[in-house]
């Protein structure tokens, strides 16, 4: 597996992730992240690469000090680890605060019959807002992880309901004809530009002040059918509470561009967004690899 | 169909910018992906737009989209069977 592949799937067996669920029913999360906390410095020294990756994001990307970068790791990796708490929290029936702010241009596109292009990246939980808001529009989620068993069976039927459909990136491309499908008909789509699969073709971008590649083709699909297109962060905020940021990257997009500047206009903005966001919330960047490579 | 063949080779070219590449060059039982033109999945979503485009097709069920795609006899056969425009 290289340094840019990713599982995707969650730790634990089918047994711990039920004990956890039956656990939040009762107890609080504020009990559980507490006692992670503990746990945490353990996890971090058995993955010694993913530690290293994001204490390199933090000493190169925001240029902390050495002691200011252990702690920012150990918060990072406090901050994963609540948030998967949170995400089997919302299985055990918890309400979170999801807070939309004030998104009238992103009200508007959920009116409009168009579909439209939605495209995070692996920060904050973005999983959050399909489990506590229903979206007017079917949302299709390209997941890149081969979740299976209880997991994965509880996020189809809890996203489901909520109008979320997940497409898993199959082999034979069969996810592309979906995802294309689902524009034509008026849908949403949601990618993450930031995870690289093998072979995946790609856009370099300046993130942080430094050159980094990111996914082409949510960008190639977005300027192919000229849908409008969105980022969307949902950060956490506090223990049950979290705040969606959503920005319009198409707004005055020159007449004359051809396809392939439309592109690369959209992944530029797209990356200036990540980097914004990555400076307000910097401990919730979740690649837990060298995103930048190796220096 | 020859000409209907001839017609999305010369589309597949233009689409995809296949540099030094004429529809004489293309076998019509050649694979589109892997072996063959070996297109990627990026070209994928390309023939689709060219479809909908050109021949006014949507493929309604995704599943058809592996089975269309294999080369560009079967490309053409959909078309015929399936053009609006």
């Amino acid at each position: 597996m290289s340094e840019k592949q990713w599982r995707g799937t969650t730790d634990g067996t089918p047994w711990m992730h039920r004990a956890l669920v039956g656990i939040l029913k009762t107890v609080p999360v504020r009990v559980v992240y507490f006692f992670m906390g503990f746990a945490i410095p353990v996890y971090m020294l058995a993955r010694p690469k993913s530690y290293l990756a994001i204490y390199h994001y933090f000493r190169r990307r925001h240029g902390y000090g050495v002691l200011r970068s252990y702690y920012s790791t150990w918060k990072n990796h406090l901050l994963f680890g609540e948030i998967v708490v949170d995400r089997f929290a919302a299985f055990a029936g918890k309400k979170f605060t999801v807070d939309m702010g004030n998104n009238e241009l992103f009200m508007n596109l959920l009116k409009e019959d168009t579909g439209f292009m939605m495209i995070g990246a692996h920060v904050g939980n973005d999983e959050m807002s399909g489990y506590m808001l229903k979206s007017p529009k079917r949302v299709n989620a390209l997941i890149f992880g081969g979740e299976s068993g209880e997991v994965a069976a509880n996020r189809i039927k809890t996203l489901g309901l909520n109008n979320v459909r997940l497409i898993p990136v199959k082999d034979d491309m069969s996810h592309l004809f979906t995802l294309y499908s689902a524009l034509s008909d008026g849908e949403i789509v949601n990618i993450h530009a930031d995870r690289l699969l093998p072979d995946s073709k790609t856009i370099r971008v300046s993130l942080l002040g430094k050159e980094a590649d990111i996914l082409r083709g949510p960008f190639s699909l977005a300027a192919m059918k000229e849908v409008p297109v969105v980022t969307a962060f949902i950060m956490k905020e506090g223990a049950m509470k979290y705040h969606i940021w959503i920005s319009r990257l198409d707004n005055d997009i020159p007449e004359k561009i051809s396809r392939d500047e439309r592109e690369q206009l959209l992944a530029k903005r797209y990356s200036e967004e990540l980097g914004k966001i990555l400076m307000k919330y910097p401990h919730q960047w979740f690649n837990f690899h060298e995103f930048w490579g190796e220096e | 169909m020859e000409d209907l063949k001839t017609e999305i080779k010369e589309k597949v070219i233009e689409a995809l910018k296949l540099a030094d590449i004429t529809p004489s060059d293309i076998d019509d039982e050649a694979p589109l992906f892997g072996e063959g033109l070996g297109l990627d999945s990026i070209d994928a979503l390309e023939l689709m737009l060219l479809l909908e485009k050109n021949y006014g097709i949507r493929l309604a069920n995704p599943a058809e989209g592996k089975k269309v795609f294999v080369n560009v006899n079967t490309m053409a056969q959909y078309v015929a069977d399936n053009r609006t425009r």
